[in-house]
């Protein structure tokens, strides 16, 4: 179990090595190593015991022995971890697959095959980072997974090189890792007034300590996920490749930070109901004003970031409706981790493809895109309707529990929180209709027209995600009723 | 096999069916014949599931298929009466449609449109929709109902190219979801009172309301009627129903109109009737129902009155005709509490005119697509005289037209006869819906006016030279038979109206206790020729006996069929005389543009600026622009405190790099002022503690 485990953070790594090295065969490499970690997480589901459960931490740090931590490395294993850790494998190995058509020549948007090797070899590092941060059993070795992954997007993001993705490279390290510092706050905190770094240690504070402690790790989730008032390093983050984008900025990294929240809502059931209140407000407030933001955009890729945004919040309103005492809400938010990764990483996919085929990304040069290139119309729509919450697609399930949630918190609050949530949904929901119809239907746009085809890799891509927009609430409805038992 | 297997295999056929012909998109017609065959199949499969559930009562599954984690919900899937009605229906109308589709979608017009979007997408339309009416637990119903909705937004937005489609399209699917959304509030309302999804734990969860949280129930009921409203197209929800309707392809709209808004209907009966607890709340309810129903007769089929547009026409008659039986089944459910006997009465003639509906407006519908198989448009004005080319489809467009203005002895009639009396009936206990029923009554004036002008522009008068493929013969088989299974069926409704009406009673009848309403016979009398005579338990009230007037009348045809040949007046065939004036045919057409102009005017409403025509209250689209307004320079938070932020901080830092200029000697002089300074503070701190 412990080798299936070291093997599956290893095996990334080696293969970002190995991949960033090679004079050819980068990409083979490269999908080599993400379906070794796909096999790897296969074995692994069929070694845990059937809750799900598996925890060691033999990794002890010597000058901390005073304090009397029992061990700083190891992994822990268990339903919330797999919510994270499916989505980054999995997602991981399809973007990788995607990214060897991607970053070639045929690319219209980008027609180079320059610096593949060093997108590989940071992607693959960020994979197994991200790995790490799913399967770390304390606050330290999550914080020192959490920075690893702000370091790789900081290359990843600024991979063209030219002075937007360099710049916003730069402010995505800035931001995020500004928020960092927080987080080390908090766990120098915690780890000084309680000696553990456990994630249910927040619970020994005392109650003026604890909603401190908490509120400098939501400061650090909220820029690492990109909410209200640290969202602006996202939008930005879109210069990167679209590769990057659909892994770092909708399925894994910006996760991270919900999952930091999620770890400590789950471990701690005694938090503050003022504390759930704050996620919940900031949540609402970050999606109505990404939101408004949407009506701004040229850029498909911008207003998917913004949509991302949006939908973090909704992780975030999930754990907030936990900590005020809703456990539906909250399984509804952990829920999303998995369905919203799935449905807008489908939707970068799809977006990648259209730049891919037709070299633009804007909604106004392109229309009628259906007529020239179906697959992607098929793919894109299946993806938005997943975002937007429309059964069976998967937004709609945790949508749909996070409703319940609203409501079953109730009162004044509930309303309050309630309103704008659905304005929200459905504000949404007319506005990426609206998109879709434009980009897709209608007289076909000389843009659209010009499209080429796509090569197999991208389609393979886009129709296992499409698929999986489907399977990832059943697997997610599984997972979190293990939390709760 | 038992009934809920034959009914999940056929349902599953369709899926299945879907994906074949998915596969096959490519070869048209090869897919479109498929497409028949997957959909008699799953119909055969359901229509003896019904027969079985009608002879050998409810089936059910003992646990649910699928239970969903976290909520107490499971796929639990019961076919009681009221299912077994509505899948009878819905069984024949996909059968009906996708024959008629067969022909149709191979059209010239879609032959640039992939049938992918279409056959596919039709067949999980219908699968979605037989599961909505047996599932009885409010998630899956939920789940159900929303697949519907999507799959009838592709139907809608089939033809992609067209811009106003697309609106449509995009109107349609915002309003239900909206609808949707609110109907969502108001199940996890009532969920959280009852703590489980199924309809039984709802149905408790409402008892337990009613006494407790009465304001809580009234909003969920509101927002759970908003949503089947809409659905139905009940106004002021209704809006997006003619645009829909008019931009969907024939056999979609056919389908649309002979299913999915019945499932309004079917909504509306399970919550208030099934499901809510007979009380102060069903009369309450059964007036709105009522009232909304009636306003939707009175908007709606006025304003189909002044359509240019086979398929507007009659989806605006969607909306007047969903009315009356939205009137019919808010009048059951007001006398819920009141009177029973009068209850059943009125809930059995909106289901009865329903059934009607669904017969007749199928068929009217495939008379427009029979028009434009021949003639390519839709619109009133480009066509006429089609009768001497479809001779067929003109007499059956007569039959459905006369039925749906309620002319006897046509099925139209047998049921808004029924509301008509259950309202006048209704007068002794409440005035307003003897009003309801009046108004009911005029309008129906109206829909024959407007059904004059659909038959005789289309089919009579002069042939219209414009009418490009006029050489072909009368429209295919597979396009006539449903017509003719349709209007057979609005006749042989109208003769023994007591044939479904059993079936509907005794649907209605098992939603509540075995002895809650009268027997059936008690009610309708059993020695009427399959007639009916309505006795509210104060001796017979009102009598209807289509067969005896039927028989009667062509008895009076006959007569004075035998006064003509026995005259024997010749005939002779010349051109029309216009008072000696030389006119071409076309120029002296009676167009449809010309048909009522007096209510076009009646209902032009003029306010300064603000100019509309008829009464009909549709949404415009609001020209929205999103400047640099406020809101957006708030957010914009890079601009007014990042950047600054990070600015200032670089020019500071440029300040800091200023000393390291590279001069050895200024070092020292740093080094030299850092002792200092160092010393000083140690000396400081030593000097509070008092070591050093």
């Amino acid at each position: 179990m412990g080798t299936i485990l070291i093997l599956l953070l290893l095996f990334p790594i080696l293969g970002a090595v190995i991949a960033g090295m090679v004079k050819k065969g980068t990409n083979v490499i490269a999908v080599i190593a993400g379906t070794g970690a796909l096999l790897l997480t296969a074995a692994l589901f069929l070694n845990l015991p059937p809750d799900l459960s598996f925890r060691t931490v033999p990794v002890q740090l010597q000058w901390l022995q005073d304090h009397l931590v029992d061990g700083l490395f190891g992994f822990q294993i268990d339903p919330l971890g797999l919510i994270m850790l499916l989505v980054v494998v999995v997602l991981g190995f399809l973007n990788i697959v995607y990214s060897t058509a991607y970053l070639s020549r045929g690319n219209k948007e980008h027609p180079t095959e320059e610096g593949r090797q060093r997108h590989h070899f940071w992607m693959l590092l960020f994979v197994a980072s991200m790995i790490g941060v799913a399967m770390s059993p304390n606050l330290f070795q999550l914080y020192i997974f959490w920075e690893m992954t702000t370091l790789c997007s900081w290359a990843l993001i600024s991979h063209y090189r030219n002075e937007d993705s360099l710049k916003a490279g730069f402010k995505a390290l800035l931001m995020t890792f500004s928020g960092g510092i927080f987080f080390a706050i908090g766990l120098v905190i915690l780890f000084v007034s309680t000696g553990s770094f456990e994630f249910s240690a927040v619970s020994q504070l005392s109650p003026e300590l604890k909603g401190w402690v908490f509120f400098f790790f939501l400061v650090a989730a909220w820029a690492k996920s990109a909410q209200v008032p640290f969202f602006t390093w996202l939008p930005d983050a879109m210069a990167a490749p679209t590769t990057v984008s659909m892994y770092l900025h909708a399925a894994a990294m910006v996760k991270a930070g919900v999952f930091l929240i999620s770890r400590l809502a789950v471990a701690n059931s005694d938090l503050a109901f003022g504390s759930g209140l704050l996620v919940g407000i900031m949540a609402v407030v970050t999606m109505l004003v990404a939101l408004y933001l949407f009506f701004y955009q040229d850029d498909l890729k911008r207003l998917l970031a913004y949509s991302t945004i949006a939908h973090l919040g909704y992780v975030f309103f999930g754990i907030g409706l936990g900590i005020m005492g809703s456990t539906t809400g909250l399984m509804g938010g952990l829920m999303h981790i998995m369905n919203h990764g799935v449905g807008k990483g489908l939707l970068f996919l799809c977006v990648g493809a259209i730049s891919y085929v037709s070299g633009s990304r804007s909604i106004k040069q392109l229309s009628g895109l259906a007529k020239t290139s179906p697959l992607i119309a098929v793919a894109f729509f299946t993806g938005m309707f997943a975002i937007l919450g429309i059964p069976p697609f998967s937004g709609f399930w945790s949508k749909f529990y996070l409703l319940i949630g609203t409501l079953d918190v109730g009162g004044t609050v509930g309303i309050l929180l309630l309103i704008p949530f659905l304005l929200e949904i459905i504000i949404a929901f007319a506005w990426f209709l609206h998109v879709g119809h434009k980009v897709f239907f209608g007289r076909v746009s000389t843009t659209a027209s010009n499209a080429g085809k796509l090569p197999f890799a991208i389609s393979f891509a886009l129709v296992v995600m499409s698929v999986l927009t489907l399977v990832a609430p059943v697997v997610a409805l599984f997972l979190v009723k293990l939390i709760f038992i | 096999m038992n009934p809920i297997q034959l009914f999940i295999i056929s349902t599953l056929l369709l899926v299945l069916g879907a994906i074949v012909t998915w596969i096959l998109g490519n070869r048209r017609e090869l897919t479109s014949k498929l497409s028949t065959v997957f959909f008699a199949l799953s119909s055969i499969g359901v229509l003896s599931v019904v027969f079985t559930v009608f002879s050998s009562g409810t089936a059910q599954l003992n646990a649910p298929l699928i239970e969903v984690p976290g909520i107490d919900s499971g796929l639990l899937l019961r076919i009681d009466l009221l299912s077994a009605l509505f899948l009878g229906i819905i069984a024949l109308v996909s059968f009906m449609v996708a024959l008629y589709a067969v022909r149709y979608m191979n059209l010239k017009i879609f032959a640039d449109l992939s049938l992918r979007a279409f056959f596919p997408v039709l067949m999980i339309f219908f699968a979605s929709v037989m599961y909505v009416v047996v599932v009885v637990d409010m998630f899956f119903f939920f789940i159900f109902w929303e697949i519907m909705t999507l799959a009838s937004y592709f139907l809608v937005i089939f033809n992609k190219r067209d811009k106003d489609t697309l609106r449509a399209g995009f109107k349609y699917f915002l309003i239900t979801h909206i609808a949707t959304a609110l109907m969502f509030i108001a199940v996890i309302i009532i969920y959280l009172q009852g703590g489980s999804f199924s309809f039984d734990a709802l149905e408790q969860a409402m008892q337990s309301m009613s006494v407790s949280n009465p304001g809580l129930l009234h909003l969920a009921l509101l927002f759970l009627f908003l949503a089947f409203a809409t659905k139905a197209g009940i106004l002021p929800m209704g809006d997006w129903l003619p645009d829909a309707y008019s931009s969907a392809p024939i056999p979609a709209s056919s389908a649309f109109a002979g299913s999915m808004t019945k499932l309004g209907v079917y909504g509306v009966i399970r919550i208030f009737v099934d499901i809510l607890p007979v009380s102060d709340f069903s009369q309450t309810w059964g007036i709105i129902i009522a009232l909304m129903g009636t306003i939707s007769i009175f908007v709606g089929t006025l304003t189909a009155l002044v359509q240019e547009e086979t398929k507007r026409l009659l989806s605006f008659h969607v909306i007047g005709q969903m009315g009356y039986i939205f009137l019919g089944v808010g009048m059951g459910v007001y006398f819920l509490n009141v009177q029973p006997v009068l209850a059943i009465v009125a809930l059995s003639a909106g289901v009865f005119h329903l059934i009607n509906n669904v017969c007749y407006k199928s068929c009217l519908f495939f008379n427009a697509g029979s028009v434009v198989w021949k003639t390519g448009t839709t619109n009133f004005n480009l066509v006429g005289g089609l009768h001497r080319v479809l001779p067929m489809t003109a007499v059956i467009a007569v039959i459905a037209s006369l039925s749906i203005s309620g002319v006897p002895p046509l099925s139209g009639f047998s049921s808004k006869w029924l509301i008509y009396q259950s309202s006048i009936r209704a007068a002794i206990t409440n005035p307003l819906i003897l009003g309801f029923g009046i108004i009911a009554l005029f309008i129906s004036i109206v829909t024959l006016a407007s059904f004059v002008k659909f038959t005789s522009t289309l089919f009579y008068g002069k042939y219209a030279d414009n009418n490009t493929k006029a050489k072909r013969k009368e429209v295919p088989l597979t396009m006539m038979i449903p017509q003719i299974v349709m209007a057979l069926l609005s006749i042989i409704f109208g003769i023994v109206p007591i044939l479904p009406l059993k079936y509907v009673h005794k649907s209605i009848a098992s939603l509540l206790e075995a002895d809650f309403f009268p027997p059936m016979q008690s009610i309708y009398g059993t020695d009427s020729l399959g007639g009916l005579m309505t006795n509210y338990g104060e001796g017979v009230f009102a009598v209807w006996n289509p067969l005896l007037l039927t028989l009667v009348g062509l008895f009076c045809i006959l007569i004075a069929y035998a006064f003509y040949r026995s005259g024997s007046a010749p005939r002779r065939a010349d051109t029309t005389w216009y008072c000696g004036e030389e006119h071409s045919d076309e120029e002296v057409r009676y167009r449809a543009h010309s048909f009522y102009l007096p209510f076009k005017k009646m209902f032009r409403i003029r306010i300064g600026k603000y100019e509309r025509e008829g009464v009909y209250p549709s949404i415009g689209y609001p020209k929205i622009t999103f400047g640099n307004n406020l809101f957006k320079r708030i957010t914009d938070i890079d601009k007014w405190f990042y950047d600054p932020l990070v600015n200032r901080f670089m020019a500071l830092m440029k300040r800091f790099s200023a000393t390291h200029s590279g001069v050895p000697h200024l070092y020292l002089l740093w080094l030299i002022i850092g002792t200092v300074l160092a010393v000083v503070v140690l000396f400081l701190l030593a000097g509070h503690s008092g070591h050093l």
